[in-house]
């Protein structure tokens, strides 16, 4: 047998992706060894991607039937397109539902930006237990529901929540509560909780500012989680839901 | 005659009876087979969620254009990736002129108490690879790992099909686990 010069990384790589014209068989053992490892990155990276890099999508259902709307405003000829398309935008911008306040996981940032209280960042750290416990009065969450449009809520289908936790210097304000499903995500109440202790523990220990904390609270808690758990979806012990002790 | 015809029937078609057109079908059914992806890759480019779905409509709005003239339409995929890979390089360089990497490539070290070390320090030597990747290798990574062929990639970032598979064998012996 003549001697076999070996393949490159990159035709090992074609030949796995189905790439190039060649369907040969490798008889090289080393080749095949090198092969395999090149399998094993593309594992790796795909697994790096699903847990980490890729983050949760919003639904797509708003965005096509905003893209389907816009396009049949486009006939050949039509000349008042452009007039209908602005019209119609500004018809959208109200019926949207992302555009609408929706109670979520994630509050309408237009209507729950977050506001915080001034405190400093030592302070927060010796906070009491009861700020913990803090709720807030029957008059907000009044208002909280009816800018989130729900009228009659029932009892245990909402938590008001403060969107920064006032154990991280969180204000007692309306901007800073939003009604939180209790039953439609993983992303609950729970979850947020052991996000806002971590923060703490993060701010207290020096390793964080505390604007910055109540900042990735405010933007996007969940992303913030993400990002700190490093994970996609809520750690299991986290996630688990005890919303009323069952036997009290 | 079917030439006047076709000339006159969108001015008379009452607009509110109008069914959507073929292409304006076919447009939709790609938008919803490909929004993940596109999506998923233009935020990788660093871009916010709302940055990201407003380029996905001027994506599809083009795309739709493009079909409408009955314009070629092999290699589609490619084509909606090389149009939102360059709005979203456009739209980022107006919000972020120096920061290219998204967050999720910025994170602090691992804090899930859950994993196990090993698999945590292995993820973060990962992800320190992937940060440290010139972005049009790691573009070339992440356009493969959400489906795309050779001639896709090459087609979104403007290569040829031979920098292509070079470029993504380099990057993944780079990724290769560390030999013990
Ligand atoms: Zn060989």
């Amino acid at each position: 047998m003549k001697h076999h010069k070996h393949y490159t990384d990159e035709e090992l790589l074609c030949f796995l992706d189905g790439e190039g014209d060649a369907a040969e068989v490798i008889h090289c053992w080393q080749c095949r060894v090198r092969m395999a490892e090149l399998e094993k990155s593309v594992a790796s990276f795909v697994h790096l991607k699903q847990d980490v890099l890729d983050v949760e999508l919003p639904s797509g259902a708003g965005p096509a039937s905003l893209l389907r709307a816009r396009m049949s405003m486009y006939k050949p000829g039509r000349r008042y397109a452009p007039v209908a398309l602005v019209c119609l935008l500004v018809g959208l911008y109200f019926v949207w539902p992302e555009r609408r306040a929706v109670a979520s996981y994630l509050p309408d940032q237009r209507v729950t930006p977050g506001a915080t209280r001034l405190i400093a960042q030592d302070q927060v750290c010796v906070l009491s237990a009861s700020e913990d416990e803090r709720k807030p009065s029957q008059e907000m969450a009044k208002q909280v529901f009816e800018q989130y449009g729900i009228r009659n809520p029932q009892p245990r289908q909402f938590e008001v929540d403060y969107l920064i936790a006032p154990t991280l210097g969180g204000a007692d304000d309306v901007r800073n509560l939003w009604p939180q499903p209790y039953a439609d995500s993983v992303w609950n109440s729970r979850v947020k909780d052991a996000l806002e202790d971590l923060l703490r523990a993060k701010v207290c220990k020096g390793e964080m500012d505390l604007a910055a904390a109540q900042h990735e609270m405010a933007a996007n808690w969940v992303a913030a989680y993400q990002k700190h758990f490093r994970t996609k979806v809520p750690i299991e012990a986290h996630a688990l839901f005890v919303k009323d002790k069952p036997w009290e | 005659m079917s030439a006047i015809r076709s000339q006159l029937v969108p001015w008379v078609w009452p607009q509110t009876t109008a069914k959507p057109s073929p292409v304006a079908e076919e447009v939709s059914q790609l938008f919803e087979e490909f929004r993940g992806a596109v999506l998923r890759y233009i935020l990788s480019l660093g871009l916010p969620m709302q940055d990201a779905e407003d380029i996905l409509q001027e994506v599809f709005l083009s795309l739709f254009h493009h079909l409408s003239k009955d314009k070629p339409r092999d290699n589609l995929r490619g084509w909606v990736f090389r149009v939102g890979h360059n709005l979203a390089l456009k739209r980022r360089q107006s919000l972020k002129p120096a920061d290219a990497l998204p967050e999720s490539l910025l994170m602090d070290p691992g804090m899930n108490p859950e994993e196990e070390v090993a698999a945590r320090r292995e993820r973060e030597r990962m992800l320190k690879i992937v940060a440290a990747l010139p972005e049009r290798d790691r573009c070339c990574l992440l356009l493969r790992a959400e489906g795309l062929r050779y001639r896709e990639i090459a087609a979104t970032l403007n290569l040829s099909l031979g920098t292509v598979s070079a470029t993504l064998a380099r990057a993944l012996s780079r990724l290769q686990v560390e030999p013990r």
